[in-house]
């Protein structure tokens, strides 16, 4: 069974149409890069799928691991295994990362019938999953994402996929304002993480990322509609050529 | 005067009281042990108020109304002595050329101050109760508010002195505190035990012609606690009074006096509950404070009166007077308090910075839900030198409620040297509800300083987002957030009520987030 | 019982007023003043019992034999306008590009002011009870801005008032020279107690700066009661400074309203730098999305001197902003009052609203009482305030002499530094020097000079 299934989508915000017929399918163990110029709607998608309300979908499915995943709650997709790096990750004062996680992973295990973690296995895991990328344990008792660089706070994301080990990651520019340093050790952190029973999907305007993280499957969204899909070369080859040939490819099909 | 015939059985109500009971046991285990508090949000659950339960014990009651042979019963009844019989009826004839205090940011109709009971009390045999001797009734009542009366229960190192409307019932670990020679008891005891003691310090922080519901507590109390921590002595344990409206149509009137000599310490703490009813209930309480030289108080309050039902039907009207006075150098004074309770609460848990390098601080988080409302704050006033105060008040509005700070921070002429500074945040939920800020700050002398900020926030859809997509659904994140915007606050409380308060503070936000 | 002595002043002037009016006393002004004498009689003089008269105790201001212009000054030699210090001052600084309107006793008389016809976009007229009549912007604006009720002092400026001015800035017009309100306080003969009355309509998209000041001749007593209401409409923008610099006996109690309406905004600058006894009240309503309020104020006080500056914004709808900075300086026995407050109103989401205080005693008898009140009804704001009363930053005051600068100068210096951060706010540049070399001079500093 694919783990998630995208049929004809579309979807916008106050009526304006972004998405306007998304298809595609992540099998488990593949990972997927989506790339495409600002404004082609990479986040819109990604948004979709995590279930933020400001965006109204208008047509197609999407079924994550056979179930109607637009049918469920923001929240039920993330226990189902769903997991959304966000491009801006939100500060909560006075949260701590470790009880913020804690609650989080508590959850989740709770949606699966399991007893609550003890405090002192659980600190044992957030100390091992902090090393995937090189996040130091002080962070714990910091207020989620308050005060942190914008490297810390991506780092903070794929530590977070770590612990809620997800069976779905979508990473939306997570490379995005990281320097050269940062953008490898996020890498390894989600290559780590890579496995055969999960998958990956990496929304990125660049393709640096994908250097460290080498798709399986790459796709350009352009004005709504995934106008191209190849392997990896694909990437290389917008790298050396921009999206404007894309564009006009695209718009001479239409 | 008669006795009303209303005082005999009723039927009794309970709700909840399995989980009540069980909660309070977490309580106890996590007491001293428990060093991670993160995990105390995982079994947020319940909805209703929790402690709306009524008690079927028999009980005396006065007639309603208010007069000067009121004040004469309730001073006979607890065989006063002369001069206490004379200070209530004083304070009696204060209140009746006084006003109802019209300043607060808080509605409600006029209160009729003789449609109220005076004096419910559980009725008592002859001589000294022992635990047996205690109405089973009674007992059952505080095993449902957790109160462990039994002494060999009491592993956790609180004596508790527990207030059923309105005479203290058992105070537990007495012995033990006795043997430090502190002394902990009702107030009615203390007045026949330590009568040098109550008449040197009653009144004289908070002065029976005060305001208008300090004359009136002063003329009716019937019963609340007394503290006195000798010199030296740092209290073996944390004392802690629960207080419980259970008649119908009866105002509490508790009177709290505490004095902690030269060097010495105690920490106390408060918390109280009172059944579901659809009419108002009064609750007027005084609390005084007296630290001497280098001695610390540490007072910290649960409160969870019953706040009325969602449509704002209901619940207390709880007005409060509470003062310290740091007369020593070096003393200290805190207060902390969590409110969640109460249809209206006006109070002011205060200091008066009297001794040099004497220290005042106040910790408040306030909640307000439905038609609540809250005008709640304290004041700082500098008289000594080098004194210091810290405000930290965290304000939480949702529904359609009003919650407003209030405090003055006044720094005398003579007070060289004087540091004040005060947080002020409001929280926001919902665009239903109002968030007030009424800061004074008086300075009449150029060393001090004086620091005053105030903010602004909301839960805003971003960050309820975010926790949903880690799985965490919008109450539990509502709760993670409130208790973390609390922190700062919650921190000052010992362990067992921080937990309580944690859990309080979720349980009265429980549907404010749509 | 100076009260009642007050009040049957009040009384005594206004019937006085009625009688004179002769066949005005129908029209829609005369309307609005027996509403304001009213108003004045319900609510009555304040006491300190009054939350918004908490600080300030108004009994001693009212106890003189007042008489108001009306009684007549008659048989007293002309003003010698160059003779008032102040003025003169003020005046200087703002040179050949000052449009001056003179106000004596509240009547604005054109003989003693700039000629303004040549000004395109900029009409000045004395208010009368004809023009209130025959005017309809006039009729709408008046006491638009300005309630009797709530206000005490505004009920009897309404209630007394018989002359004032309207400035006027046509639809689209910029005025760049600064158009300046004196108000000069005859109390040569007597004790005396004015009202004037001032109304700034500024059309769509129009912009003008006004500046207010307050004088009195004479040693005699003096009480004036100034009415200022700022109607800013569609995109226009309003600068308004206030310079208090009166001489020592001169007491002000003054209320300026202002409605701003969408995309348009009001700067007000408060200067409080002299005059024995100042109460200002600033009311800003924001009524329109984008309307906008800029509040600063620097009192710096000496000798017995006191001001209190009230302000109040109030946010009636969304996307309005509003920032406000008071700061004081205090020495000798001087008192000042600072109560602030800002009103979100339950629509108005989106508001952002910052107000900051500070405060300096540098002598051991100034005082200093704050309260900035925040009012919030709406949940999607971003509003803050902040307050403090301290002392100098000793550590700055060391590096200072470390770099050679005596003690007492290296504080002056400081001193200047933090009120000029206000002052600097100001765009007028002659204007702002005028008003750094005073507040210098009053701390015994010298101003920077860049």
């Amino acid at each position: 069974m694919s783990l998630l299934k995208i049929n004809g989508l579309k979807a916008g915000v106050e009526g304006k149409e972004i998405l306007k017929g998304i298809d595609l399918t992540v099998n488990p163990g593949e990972v997927h890069a989506i790339m495409g110029p600002n404004g082609s709607g990479k986040s819109t998608l990604a948004s979709v799928l995590a279930g933020r309300e400001d965006f109204e979908v208008s047509g197609g499915s999407v079924e994550f691991l056979g179930q109607d995943l637009l049918e469920m709650s923001p929240e039920d997709r993330s226990r189902a295994g769903l997991f959304l790096a966000f491009q801006y990750p939100i500060e909560i004062p006075g949260v701590s990362t470790a009880n913020f996680l804690k609650t989080a992973v508590n959850e989740h295990r709770k949606a699966r019938g399991e007893e609550p973690l003890e405090p002192a296995a659980f600190l044992a895991l957030m100390r091992e999953r902090m090393k995937l990328v090189e996040m130091d344990p002080s962070f714990l008792q910091r207020s989620l994402n308050e005060g942190f660089s914008g490297g810390e706070k991506k780092r903070n994301e794929i530590f977070q996929m770590a612990m809620l080990e997800p069976k779905l990651a979508v990473l939306d520019e997570t490379d995005s304002g990281l320097d050269i340093d940062a953008l490898r050790i996020v890498a390894n952190g989600v290559n780590a993480q890579r496995s055969a029973d999960n998958g990956i999907v990496v929304i990125t305007h660049y393709q640096r990322l994908l250097n460290y993280i080498v798709p399986d499957h790459v796709h350009v969204l352009w004005n709504g509609r995934i106008v191209r899909s190849g392997g990896k070369d694909l990437a290389l080859e917008l790298e050396a050529k921009g999206y404007d040939w894309i564009k006009a490819e695209a718009q001479v099909e239409a | 005067m008669a006795l009303g015939s209303d005082g005999t059985r009723r039927h009794l109500r309970v709700f909840n009281i399995g989980l009540n009971w069980s909660y309070i046991a977490t309580l106890n285990e996590h007491t001293r042990t428990m060093a991670d508090s993160q995990q105390v949000l995982d079994s947020v659950v319940q909805s209703d108020y929790k402690y709306g339960f009524e008690s079927d014990i028999e009980q005396e009651l006065l007639e309603k109304g208010l007069s000067e042979d009121t004040v004469r019963f309730i001073s006979a009844k607890k065989n006063e002595p002369e001069w206490m019989l004379e200070w209530r009826l004083k304070a009696y004839r204060q209140w009746l050329k006084m006003a109802e205090p019209q300043w607060p940011n808080v509605k409600y109709p006029k209160i009729d101050f003789q449609d109220i009971i005076y004096w419910a009390a559980p009725k008592k045999k002859e001589g000294p109760a022992s635990l047996d001797e205690v109405d089973p009734e009674l007992l059952a009542t505080f095993a449902k508010l957790g109160i462990p009366l039994e002494e060999q229960k009491m592993l956790t190192g609180v004596a508790v002195d527990a207030v059923l409307d309105s005479v203290s019932v058992k105070t537990t670990f007495q012995e033990a505190l006795k043997k430090e020679g502190v002394i902990f008891m009702p107030m009615s005891e203390a007045i026949q035990e330590h009568p040098d003691l109550v008449q040197k310090y009653i009144g004289s922080v908070v002065p029976t012609n005060d305001n208008f519901y300090a004359a009136l507590n002063s003329a009716v109390f019937s019963d609340g606690s007394f503290v006195y921590i000798p010199k030296g002595v740092r209290c073996p344990m944390e004392l802690s009074t629960y207080f419980r409206i259970n008649a119908r149509n009866t105002g509490q009137f508790e009177r709290t006096l505490i004095i902690a000599d030269e060097g010495s310490y105690v920490s106390y703490l408060e918390g109280c509950t009172a059944p579901q009813r659809d009419e108002n209930q009064l609750h007027a309480a005084v609390v005084e404070l007296i630290a001497h030289a280098d001695a610390e108080i540490k007072y910290s309050t649960v409160q969870n009166w019953y706040p009325g039902d969602k449509d704002g039907h209901g619940g207390i009207y709880n007005f409060v007077t509470k003062r310290g006075i740091c007369e020593g150098a070096r003393s200290k004074i805190s207060w902390t308090q969590v409110e969640t309770g109460s249809a209206v609460t006006w109070k002011y848990p205060s200091c008066v910075l009297k001794g040099d390098d004497s220290i005042g601080e106040f910790y408040s988080v306030a909640v307000t839900n439905h038609h609540q409302q809250a005008d709640t704050g304290t004041k700082m006033l500098h008289i000594g030198k080098n004194t210091r105060s810290r405000i930290v008040s965290k304000g939480i509005s949702a529904g359609v409620s009003q919650n407003s700070y209030r405090g003055l921070v006044k720094i005398n002429a003579r007070a060289e040297n004087a540091r004040n500074y005060s947080q002020c945040d409001s929280l926001l939920i919902g665009d239903q509800c109002g968030a007030h800020t009424f800061p004074y700050l008086e300075t009449s002398n150029p060393t001090a300083t004086v620091e005053h900020e105030a903010t602004t926030s909301k839960i805003g859809e971003d960050i309820l987002f975010y926790c949903n997509q880690r799985g965490i659904d919008t109450e539990a994140a509502v709760a993670l957030i409130v208790n973390g915007y609390a922190r700062d606050v919650l921190n000052q409380l010992p362990m067992e009520f921080a937990v309580e308060a944690q859990k309080l503070l979720a349980i009265s936000l429980e549907g404010s987030v749509g | 019982m100076s009260m009642e002595r007050f009040r049957e002043f009040v009384d005594a002037s206004f019937f006085d007023l009625e009688r004179r009016l002769n066949g005005a006393g129908s029209g829609p002004w005369h309307q609005l003043r027996r509403a304001g004498h009213q108003a004045f009689l319900t609510q009555g003089v304040p006491t300190t019992r009054h939350e918004e008269w908490k600080y300030t105790n108004v009994l001693p201001l009212l106890g003189l034999t007042y008489q108001t212009a009306s009684a007549g000054s008659s048989g007293v030699a002309p003003l010698n306008l160059a003779a008032i210090h102040s003025l003169d001052t003020y005046r200087s600084a703002m040179g050949s590009d000052e449009v001056f309107l003179c106000l004596i006793d509240g009547q604005y008389l054109p003989s003693l002011s700039t000629e303004h016809h040549q000004i395109q976009g900029l009409s000045v007229e004395p208010l009368t009870d004809q023009l209130v009549a025959n005017d309809n912007d006039v009729r709408t604006a008046l006491a638009s801005a300005a309630a009797s009720e709530g206000h005490p002092f505004v009920a009897l400026n309404t209630a007394l008032a018989s002359h004032g001015v309207v400035i006027r800035i046509a639809r689209g017009a910029t005025i760049e020279r600064p158009i300046h309100v004196a108000m000069i306080t005859d109390a040569r003969s007597s004790d005396r107690l004015q009202t004037p009355r001032v109304l700034v309509l500024a059309e769509e998209s129009a912009a003008a700066t006004i500046v207010e000041s307050y004088h009195t001749v004479g040693s005699n007593g003096s009480l004036i009661i100034p009415v200022t209401e700022i109607v800013a409409h569609r995109q226009a923008n309003v600068r308004r400074v206030t310079i208090h610099d009166d001489v020592d006996h001169a007491r002000l109690i003054g209320y300026t309203g202002a409605r701003v309406h969408g995309d348009a905004q009001v700067s007000s600058h408060v200067f409080c730098l002299g005059g024995g006894f100042v109460r200002n009240d600033l009311a800003i309503a924001l009524l329109e999305p984008n309307a906008q309020g800029f509040l600063d104020g620097v009192s710096v006080l000496a000798g017995e001197e006191y001001a209190d500056n009230h302000t109040v914004v109030d946010h009636t709808v969304p996307h309005c902003h509003s920032e406000e900075l008071y700061k004081g300086v205090y020495d000798g026995r001087s008192v000042g009052v600072f109560n602030g407050k800002i009103y979100v109103r339950p629509q108005a989401q989106k508001t952002t609203a910052y107000q900051s205080n500070h405060s300096l005693l540098i002598s051991e008898r100034a005082q200093v009482n704050a309260k900035p009140q925040l009012e919030i009804w709406a949940d999607d704001v971003k509003c803050s305030h902040g307050a403090t009363t301290g002392q100098l930053d000793e550590e700055a005051v060391f590096y200072l002499q470390a770099r050679g600068i005596g003690k007492a100068e290296a504080r002056a210096l400081m001193t200047y530094a933090f009120a000029a951060e206000v002052v600097e706010r100001l765009p007028h540049e002659g204007l702002r020097t005028a008003i750094e070399h005073r507040i210098a001079r009053k701390l015994h500093a010298e101003p920077f000079t860049v």
